[in-house]
């Protein structure tokens, strides 16, 4: 493994035991710099687990935390002066304006700022006309509005946002993810957690999957599209002796009349493709369709949770 | 640390809870200060319950400024270790914890705001109830009899702070005790409920360990925390002999008894963990 300081944020051999129940096991993962990541999993995965540890709002069983370089359990203030977090539901002072609340915070931090600042932020999340209600009148979209303007308020290297997406209307996803990136492209790493891929899948550069409290995936986003099962439909002139030869070759098919779907095994599909004309073509069979169906990024993600889930079982 | 107290300072006005229960022990004292002239016309001299400064009137405005200032100072205490309970508590049941916890500052420093918050609105409210508790004496027996010594050499200006700073003093101890309660705790109704109660049964805890000192003669025991809090170094009718207390045993004993209490609290909190919704 590189060095920590390569990385925005690490995560090494994280384990946290509660009330005897595993709920993290030797989670191992790191945030590039100037990268999105996507963290997840399904609901009781241990995604805000592993992120209240990363913010040490709770301690692991063992494992360490380091962000910009600096270790969170042993270094907390300075460590945390990096990072802007949203855990969970954001939760703010109910009897103070969202103003107030941002107020509040901004003279918690390390940073100079300004009353100005704290309006830019507001209008940056589409609170601008928002700032001076209480903020026990807001939705929960505007809630979350707020979560995300103290999470970026004091310009943090790095965001930690716990299912962002949750509770925004499509107009709020749209404004959040513009956000996002243009954070990233500012240099900001960004976790973001979800238990829902298409959320974050046109955001994140890099994924790491979490069930049962273990990694079972890590890679970028575009090594995960490879990983699901493709399938090629095919049409010949004969297909009873199709069936003949995809026996002989032990694939997995399903049949319709004349279209076969068939499961194109691990490995390079168009090499399979290829392979699969040439012993249809030396039996004689006339092709009259084969098509490759690469899978769609959800597909992979099932067949691979899937998978995995099934081992993590056993 | 000054912003960190600051910002406590701010939500702790910033509720209305805050401004009620002031609000409540000042008409307390109020209704304290009408009944005394009610019930006891004998504390009036002259008319329109204006004292004209003659002797009797003069001891009975002393009289009432000190009941006036103690009915409104006791609820001032209960209503501190309430406001204490919730500065700590609501932040969890209200999740607000978690944006506290992720500032740069550590959880020692955190807490330390809170408790300074806390001393502060204890003094501040017993200030209040100290002005409050003399305008009523004021309106109700004249100011003139407030002049006069009234015990250890002070007038009832004097005395009266005097009696604010043992207040505060005895209160600050209790609130300690309410640190470590709130500290571990999540409910905010069963923290305030405990430390209400908690003052109900350390009388009867002190009480009992009162009975003990005296029946075997462990005099030390004069030195437990309950003993501390119950002194009070204006009264006179306070234990005699091996028993007794001095003033400064009393103040260095209650300032280490704080500190304990504090750092039990400071424990807790820093093991916590901040975790459900
Ligand atoms: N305070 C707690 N005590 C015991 N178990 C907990 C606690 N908090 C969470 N868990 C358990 O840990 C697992 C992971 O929870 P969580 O991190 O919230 O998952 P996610 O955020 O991925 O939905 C769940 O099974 C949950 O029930
Ligand atoms: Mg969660």
């Amino acid at each position: 493994m590189a060095d920590t300081t390569d990385y925005a944020a690490s995560v090494e051999h994280l384990s946290k035991k509660m009330h005897y129940v595993q709920i993290l096991k030797d989670v191992t993962f790191s945030v590039g710099k100037g990268r999105i990541l996507g963290l997840l999993g399904p609901n009781g995965a241990g995604k805000t687990t592993t992120l209240r540890i990363m913010v040490h709002l709770m301690r692991p069983t063992s494992g360490t935390v380091t962000i910009m370089g600096e270790d969170v359990e042993k270094n907390f203030t300075k460590a945390i002066a990096h990072v802007g977090a949203m855990i969970e539901a954001p939760e703010f002072y109910n009897y103070l304006t969202g103003f107030k609340n941002l107020r509040l915070l901004a003279d918690m931090s390390r940073k100079q700022i300004s009353n100005e600042d704290i309006n830019a932020v507001l209008n940056r999340v589409g609170l601008a006309n928002h700032g001076n209600a209480k903020v026990k009148t807001y939705s929960l979209g505007m809630r979350q509005r707020l979560g995300v303007a103290q999470a970026i308020l004091h310009k943090p290297e790095v965001l930690l946002l716990d299912e962002p997406i949750n509770g925004l209307d499509p107009a709020g996803a749209h404004d959040f993810r513009t956000l996002m990136s243009d954070l990233r492209d500012q240099g900001t790493s960004i976790v973001i957690s979800s238990h829902i891929l298409s959320d974050i899948q046109s955001l994140a550069d890099d994924l790491v999957v979490l069930q049962h409290g273990q990694v079972t995936y890590q890679g970028t986003m575009d090594e995960l599209i490879s990983h699901g099962t493709n399938h090629l439909t095919l049409i010949t002139a004969k297909p009873d002796d199709t069936v003949v030869i995809l026996q002989k070759l032990q694939m997995r098919y399903t049949r319709k009349a004349d279209t076969f779907d068939i499961e194109v095994p691990a490995g390079d599909p168009h090499a399979f493709q290829k392979q699969l004309a040439e012993e249809l073509f030396n039996a004689g069979i006339p092709v009259t369709t084969m098509q490759l169906k690469q899978a769609s990024l959800e597909e992979s993600f099932l067949a691979l949770t899937k998978e995995e889930g099934e081992k993590a079982n056993v | 640390m000054f912003n960190l107290f600051r910002n406590e300072w701010r939500k702790l006005w910033a509720k209305k809870s805050s401004w009620i229960l002031l609000l409540i022990a000042a008409v307390i004292s109020g209704l304290t200060a009408w009944g005394a002239k009610a019930l006891n016309t004998s504390f009036t001299v002259g008319t329109n319950g204006a004292a004209t400064g003659g002797s009797t009137g003069a001891i009975k405005a002393a009289d009432a400024f000190s009941s006036i200032f103690s009915s409104g100072a006791a609820f001032v205490v209960i209503f501190a270790i309430v406001m204490t309970a919730i500065i700590i508590t609501e932040e969890f049941a209200k999740n607000t914890i978690k944006i506290l916890l992720t500032r740069p500052y550590s959880r020692h420093a955190i807490l330390f705001s809170k408790l300074l918050a806390s001393f502060a609105y204890l003094v501040v409210s017993l200030l209040t109830i100290y002005v409050v508790a003399a305008l009523f004496t004021g309106a109700f027996f004249g100011f003139g009899g407030l002049d006069k010594v009234v015990g250890h050499g002070m007038n009832s200006w004097l005395y009266g702070l005097a009696d604010v700073g043992v207040n505060v003093l005895s209160s600050m101890f209790y609130l300690s005790m309410v640190f470590v309660l709130a500290a571990g705790m999540r409910s905010q109704g069963l923290a305030i409920t405990f430390s209400i109660l908690m003052q109900l049964v350390l009388g009867i805890f002190s009480g009992l360990l009162d009975v003990l000192m005296t029946t075997k003669k462990w005099y030390w025991i004069k030195w437990n925390p309950f003993n501390l809090m119950a002194y009070n170094p204006l009264s006179s009718s306070q234990a005699t002999g091996a028993a007794a207390l001095n003033v400064w045993g009393w103040l260095i004993g209650l300032v280490i008894y704080i500190a304990i209490f504090y750092l039990i609290a400071d424990y807790i909190f820093n093991r916590r963990d901040v975790s459900l919704s």
